[in-house]
């Protein structure tokens, strides 16, 4: 490689990482922009009406021709069209996991750029907390806190936002520990500039690239959290079953209608895989060293 | 090294006690336990005799104290409902998940270890790239589905093997191997990246220069130092099984402890919640203080720290 080209930016490398394997980021794109329609367009979008029960066409295989239209992917057993049950389900897994990522960042931020620029006990409190955190079974914890008080939107996002904070903190408390020590950092300061501005218009910004990645592999684990609580049970109550719902409902039925398991499960996998893929993208461009090929 | 331990002790007992005191006043602050317990006729006077027979007529911070000194010595009251101790059902069901947690986990780092070694000594080509795949993949599935898949290919499908409960080794496999790929990507890809870094050392260099065998090198040099990241992860991962048993349980219909935590949050029988927590936390810490030994044991280095 010859020095000048060794010198890109990140986007640039970005671009380049998108002209090597186009075909997996085109598809997670894609995948993604899809779920994001679903979402937004939600029961303007639904082929039926996805709170109809019509017990006459429950159970019917995918692809059957019903009175009003084709059941692409079948009816569940109550007799409600499958593909409208899971674009309605693409809102309430987005919500959730965003918000609750959005929360655990902001969390994780604050908590680490403050303890990664002072130092001392506040330091040594938060790498303990995290600590603590990380050394109990988060599942388990999760379904305790949402058992014990009932669920609801609210207390499910702050149980996912409690459960992912922890990689936020850390990777932005020894981010901003060695930024402190840079030479502009010291400078805004020589220039009497206050604390608050040289964190929010210094540190923050650098922070910022790693805490992208992380923000996206965090969704991706948020969403599977989020339908693993509906699928014992413990999910955010909403009018039609969320994608986690929908399985453990599908699991009675089995034996005879597999594809209530498929699916619901299938949504789940490709959007997390989606988001998965895009932020490995992410992550090797932001970080050259880490560029292999 | 004792110092070390003694920290990572300390921390469990942290994490312990945080945890059983987070679910003491989660349960005081999600009502009356008499009302669940009793049925909705139940005169005033029952109530209270029943309040004052579980101790929620004394303050608060006293009924703590008294939950924690049972707790000190293994004592976590009482079923709500059947009446039976705490300890009694959740040593019924912990072997069961023992068991699927230490099978999945061996199966797994058989194939995990081997196979990120492997990737790494061959970097870039075939088998490499497609470690990288699936485990993109592997951590992309959601592990209850993953589950479901199987029941419904092996179980329902071919018939090979039931679908839920337990009974004799056939019941274990299908839990086992959900759980297994379950923990399996991210061991892959911890063992591939730790043993990378250790490769080009200089004392790997060293042992090939004085003529150890290519084979050699890579199962005492390279293994024994890249092993180390591996072990911790392990152990969190440990925690993740417990954690994840509680999914795969339910689809399996396992009777461990984690279908036993969604069980008793179903009916409200918050002591067994209660002391699920603290279980899981006492052994989840008890793994953490063993690995720490161990990882000291295969490398000698890190004693001196």
């Amino acid at each position: 490689m010859t020095p000048s080209a060794s010198v890109t930016t990140p986007l640039q490398r970005l671009r380049r990482r998108v002209a090597c394997q186009p075909a997996m980021i085109v598809l997670s794109l894609v995948l993604l922009a899809l779920t994001l329609i679903a979402a937004i367009g939600g029961d303007a979008l639904t082929p039926f009406d996805p709170t109809f029960q019509d017990l006459g066409s429950r159970l019917l295989a995918p692809g059957t021709m019903g009175p009003e239209g084709r059941y692409w992917l079948g009816t569940d057993a109550l007799g409600r069209d499958m593909l409208s049950l899971l674009i309605m389900g693409a809102r309430p897994a987005l919500f959730v996991s965003v918000c609750a990522v959005a929360f655990a960042a902001a969390l994780g931020i604050c908590a680490g750029i403050v303890a990664g620029y002072r130092g001392g006990r506040l330091a040594d409190m938060l790498l303990y907390l995290s600590n603590i955190q990380l050394s109990f079974p988060f599942f388990l914890l999760a379904i305790t806190i949402v058992g014990i008080l009932s669920p609801s939107v609210p207390l499910v996002i702050a149980v996912i936002a409690l459960g992912s904070w922890v990689p936020f903190a850390r990777v932005s408390y020894s981010d901003t520990g060695q930024i402190r020590q840079l030479e502009y950092v010291e400078a805004v300061l020589v220039m009497r500039g206050s604390t608050l501005r040289v964190l929010l218009r210094h540190i923050l910004p650098n922070v910022l690239p790693n805490v992208t990645v992380l923000a996206t592999f965090a969704l991706g684990t948020a969403i599977v959290m989020e339908s693993g609580l509906s699928f014992v049970g413990l999910g955010v109550p909403t009018a039609t079953p969320t994608w986690g719902r929908m399985l453990s409902e599908g699991r009675d039925y089995m034996d005879t209608a597999w594809w209530l398991t498929v699916s619901p499960g299938a949504c789940i996998f490709l959007l997390v895989f989606a988001i998965n893929v895009l932020g490995e993208q992410l992550r090797d461009s932001s970080d050259p060293k880490l560029n292999r090929r | 090294m004792l110092h070390l331990i003694g920290k990572q002790i300390g921390l469990g007992i942290c994490v312990v006690l945080t945890a059983i005191t987070l679910t003491f006043f989660m349960v005081r602050l999600s009502g009356d336990p008499t009302a669940q317990i009793l049925p909705q006729d139940a005169t005033v006077e029952q109530r209270h005799a029943l309040q004052k027979q579980l101790g929620l007529d004394q303050p608060v911070p006293q009924q703590y104290l008294h939950y924690m000194e049972g707790a000190a010595s293994g004592n976590f009251g009482n079923s709500y409902f059947d009446g039976e101790t705490v300890t009694a059902i959740i040593m019924r069901r912990l072997p069961n998940t023992v068991v699927l947690a230490c099978a999945s986990l061996a199966l797994a780092l058989v194939f995990a270890i081997p196979l990120g070694l492997l990737a790494a000594t061959r970097r870039g080509g075939g088998l490499d790239r497609a470690v990288q795949v699936v485990s993109v993949i592997g951590v992309s599935v959601p592990s209850f589905w993953m589950g479901l898949l199987m029941i419904q290919v092996f179980a329902v499908g071919f018939g090979w093997l039931p679908t839920y409960g337990i009974g004799g080794w056939q019941h274990l496999v299908l839990p086992t191997l959900t759980l297994a790929l379950y923990v399996f990507p991210s061991i892959t890809r911890l063992t591939r990246s730790s043993m990378l870094e250790v490769l080009p050392a200089g004392y790997v260099n060293a042992a090939r220069a004085k003529g150890m065998p290519e084979r050699r090198v890579i199962f005492r040099t390279v293994l024994r130092n890249g092993i180390v990241p591996v072990l911790a992860l392990t152990a969190l991962e440990i925690g993740t099984l417990f954690g994840g048993a509680v999914l795969t349980e339910t689809v399996f219909s396992w009777p461990g402890i984690g279908r036993l935590a969604i069980e008793s949050i179903q009916r409200r029988d918050f002591p067994i919640i209660q002391g699920v927590v603290a279980y899981v936390a006492v052994i989840f810490a008890v793994v953490t203080v063993l690995v720490e030994i161990i990882i000291r044991i295969v490398n000698p280095r890190l004693r001196q720290a």
